[in-house]
């Protein structure tokens, strides 16, 4: 027998794959040959270090798993990537740190390496609806003089601060005239930053508000924070319903797209 | 949006044919809400806390994994009532070498015929060490040959996983890790002495 074949047969004997009189001449050359035994114990010492080495990289993608169902839970948001990056009024992509992106791209990474195409098909769905949002500028009328009283909150949304802009919309009182306004806004900036939520609680007074100016926007925008958020429940479904009962909703077409792809 | 659902037996045989279809069920098994849910419970009635629970659902599916791929489970007992079974010995003896005595039981419907011991069930620490010592000796890419040749890919798959130009060349490449393997085992024969004593 050449070092291959005592190779082969060592591994086939391990794997319980001889059987009947291999098996036995097999257990009789062991019993036999001390060099021949010391080399099964190493075949098998060397399948146990292989066998830690799939159970340690297991371990480490269910803590992973595990890590991405807090965050989701928690509501904890240092994954920028996750959502459509605000853009300025010259379209520039705006990016908190070049950092929290290659660490959300690396956690995706990993995530995609254990389940591959089995990603998260509400968040999949979300990502490919939610377009982003543009903040209105915050010089009106291109006019330096005149500036809009959000533009506090404009500009920290646009710099992707979005703590601060959530921090100066959710101020904004309800005897504001441009209260409504504000909240829409606000309902944007939580959902950059995944606080889907308080995203879905917030487009939902502009919703009840019933402002011609701002319901179908907060409508569409209340829906996608609930998918984002993985509540498809009878809010999610009246008013996916709605705007698909509705032919001259502004997303019309977009949810019976939507409505398609759930 | 519909979730995969598979029997017993589709977990069993995805798990042993390895590949993308192991990950699928393990997946699957990670997202049986109920079982975590009694597991979660049972370590948080006998002195853990959630977090607790939670690693021994993690611990208790690696276990599964391994006993599955190795023929070590009974096929008449369910995949669930087994794995609470596992999760459940290895909690016992965790608090049991931590002094914590007093076991609330569980009496679900689960099944409990398994009576393998936890020392059986994974490394122990002083076995993780070793082992690790002497794989760790592997370059990164050999590792991951073996890893995928003991998780049952095919050569073909080994090439296009590590992007070997065959199935022949990933062969020939498993063939020298394998022997490289054995070579660091047996330059070290105090670290063996201590694993056949196990």
């Amino acid at each position: 027998m050449d070092a291959q074949q005592q190779f082969d047969t060592i591994e086939a004997y391990l794997a319980g794959e001889l059987k009947g009189s291999a098996l036995a001449d097999f257990e009789q050359q062991v019993k036999a040959d001390t060099t021949l035994a010391a080399l099964v114990d190493e075949h098998h010492i060397a399948q146990d270090a292989i066998e830690l080495l799939i159970e340690s990289d297991l371990r480490k993608e269910l803590n992973l798993l595990r890590e991405k169902d807090s965050t989701r839970t928690t509501k904890v948001v240092e994954m920028p990537a996750r959502v459509a990056p605000a853009t300025t009024a010259s379209g520039t992509i705006k990016r908190r740190s070049l950092f929290s992106i290659l660490a959300a791209a690396a956690s995706v990474i990993l995530l995609i390496g254990f389940f591959g195409s089995q990603f998260d098909s509400s968040n999949n769905l979300f990502d490919e609806y939610y377009d982003g949002y543009q903040m209105p500028e915050s010089n009106r009328s291109g006019d330096a003089t005149d500036v809009h009283p959000f533009a506090i909150g404009f500009e920290a949304y646009k710099a992707g601060n979005y703590e601060e802009s959530i921090n100066f919309f959710k101020n904004i009182p309800m005897e504001d005239k441009g209260y409504r306004e504000a909240q829409l806004h606000l309902g944007h900036c939580y959902l950059h930053n995944e606080n889907y939520s308080a995203a879905s609680t917030t487009f939902g007074k502009v919703v009840e508000s019933q402002d011609i100016r701002f319901v179908e926007k907060a409508e569409w925008y209340q829906l996608l924070a609930l998918l984002a958020n993985k509540q498809q429940d009878a809010t999610f479904k009246t008013l996916l319903n709605k705007m698909i009962d509705d032919k001259g909703h502004s997303y019309h077409q977009k949810a019976q797209k939507l409505n398609a792809e759930l | 949006m519909k979730a995969d659902t598979y029997t017993d037996k589709e977990v069993i045989a995805a798990i042993k044919s390895g590949g993308p279809k192991r990950q699928e069920v393990i997946r699957f098994l990670y997202q049986d809400a109920s079982l975590k849910s009694k597991i979660i419970q049972f370590v948080t009635r006998n002195s853990g806390n959630y977090h607790d629970g939670e690693d021994m659902f993690h611990e208790g599916i690696i276990v599964l994994d391994r006993n599955i791929r190795q023929n070590k489970f009974k096929e008449e007992t369910s995949v669930q009532g087994y794995l609470y079974s596992i999760c459940r010995f290895l909690w016992m003896n965790q608090i049991r070498k931590q002094g914590k005595v007093t076991l609330k039981e569980d009496h679900s419907e689960m099944d409990s015929t398994d009576t393998t011991t936890p020392e059986q069930l994974l490394f122990t620490d002083e076995q993780k060490e070793i082992l690790q010592s002497l794989v760790g000796q592997l370059g990164e890419r050999c590792q991951k040959i073996l890893e995928l040749w003991k998780l049952s890919y095919s050569m073909e798959e080994i090439a296009q996983e590590l992007g070997f130009s065959s199935a022949a060349m990933a062969r020939k490449n498993k063939y020298r890790c394998h022997k490289s393997l054995l070579e660091i085992i047996k330059k070290h024969p105090k670290l063996v002495n201590t694993l056949k004593e196990r």
